[in-house]
């Protein structure tokens, strides 16, 4: 098995097994996460840190936009975290990291929902927590009710849908990944992603579609 | 993130403004204190943790094993240890015996058998008499304390019951005595 580990890390970088690696900007792009977290199964920090911040906004996003409120998504996605780091010592590369991940947020969210069926926010996502500061104030509140709006749609889509289509577009997953994920089928799979792509564009589409008929 | 450019979905390639409407709103980012927190847990987990590499492989089954048969070992020791161990009653300087054993060897013959000279007790040869045969001697004896100590004084002690024609009390004092001072010689 170490060989098997030692051969797929050494095909992105050369690097001897358990050797302090700075890691430059360049090397981050170069390593797999995969790497990275057989980096950190052998206690290397920095490697843990490249990869955590890979993916930590998509899964904190992807999680906010399942329904969760801040709070509340904070709480899953730390549970999330700790998860991938109390399993490293029996991590193994037969899949992709980002597959690996979104199982476990896909599980967390699913256990979190059983324990409280009150999840669904009160308070979704803040506007002026992702706002840019540089931003004009009409920019911001052009782009605030844009976003209560696509929360709005996402808030429309049954949740397999909406889960199915963030796991596309947050995780960047494929098909066959968000089935494995999801536990459903290729098939079921593409049709609920086609359905939440077709019901969104009607829902995005309709101010611009408004404003045609108005003028 | 939003990585999905290589993914192929055919029926979905019409969806730009989906796509790109929902990547330009979704900008939320993780709070800076909760990567923190994540990340300290992270390095704490590395702190404490023993890679599995070769020498852990091995060596937490040879530990495991080792701890194993040294409890059995105990075990074993403790169980085969005797009911009672042989010890030294500092009282009565006799020692007790596990029940059982055979009260005479060749020294406990009938008759008195003549003690050798050495003052040194043995008090390990009272091993060959029973708990009774020494609880009842300890009850009965003739000979002080101060005198068992002491080999000429008991052998002293015995003669004078011989001389008092306390043969039996004599023989039992005897017998205890050979036990104890078994290279005693008497004087003539």
């Amino acid at each position: 098995m170490a060989t098997a580990v030692e051969q797929l890390f050494n095909t992105v970088v050369t690097l001897p097994p358990r050797a302090k690696v700075t890691y430059s900007q360049a090397m981050n792009v170069m390593l797999v996460d995969s790497a990275l977290m057989l980096r950190y199964k052998e206690g290397d920090v920095a490697a843990f840190e490249i990869l955590y911040r890979r993916h930590n906004d998509s899964l904190y996003r992807y999680l906010l936009r399942r329904g969760l409120n801040h709070d509340t998504a904070e709480d899953v996605f730390q549970d999330v975290w700790s998860k991938i780091i109390k399993s490293r010592s029996k991590y193994r590369p037969t899949a992709k990291f980002t597959t690996f991940l979104y199982r476990v947020a896909h599980n967390c969210f699913i256990d979190h929902i059983r324990r409280n069926k009150r999840h669904l926010a009160e308070s979704r996502t803040d506007p002026n927590l992702s706002a840019n500061p540089t931003d004009e104030p009409d920019l911001i509140a052009e782009k605030s009710l844009a976003r209560n709006r696509l929360d709005a749609a996402l808030l429309t889509l049954p949740d397999e849908q909406r889960d199915v289509f963030l796991l596309h577009e947050e995780a960047g997953l494929t098909l066959d990944i968000i089935a494995h994920v999801t536990g459903v089928n290729r098939e079921t799979a593409k049709s609920r992603l086609r359905y939440a792509m077709n019901k969104l564009r009607s829902i995005l589409e309709e101010p611009a579609k408004r404003s045609r008929a108005q003028s | 993130m939003n990585q999905n450019k290589g993914n192929n979905l055919p029926s979905l390639g019409n969806d730009p403004l989906v796509s790109a409407e929902y990547r330009a709103l979704s900008t939320e980012r993780t709070p800076t204190a909760l990567d923190e927190v994540v990340l300290d847990q992270a390095r704490a987990a590395t702190k404490n943790y023993w890679p599995q590499t070769f020498p852990s492989l091995w060596f937490r089954p040879i530990v495991f094993t080792a701890t194993l048969g040294l409890t059995l070992m105990l075990l074993l020791e403790l169980t085969t240890i005797p009911e009672s161990q042989p010890i030294i009653d500092t009282d009565t300087n006799i020692g007790r015996l596990q029940p059982n054993m055979p009260i005479s060897d060749e020294r406990t013959s009938p008759g008195f058998s003549q003690p050798r000279k050495n003052k040194k007790p043995r008090f390990e040869k009272v091993e060959a008499f029973s708990t009774s045969a020494i609880t009842s001697y300890i009850a009965a004896r003739s000979c002080t304390e101060e005198q068992m100590t002491d080999a000429p004084k008991w052998w002293q002690c015995i003669t004078e019951l011989k001389e008092t024609d306390r043969n039996n009390e004599a023989k039992v004092e005897l017998d205890f005595f050979n036990a104890v001072y078994p290279e005693f010689e008497p004087p003539d």
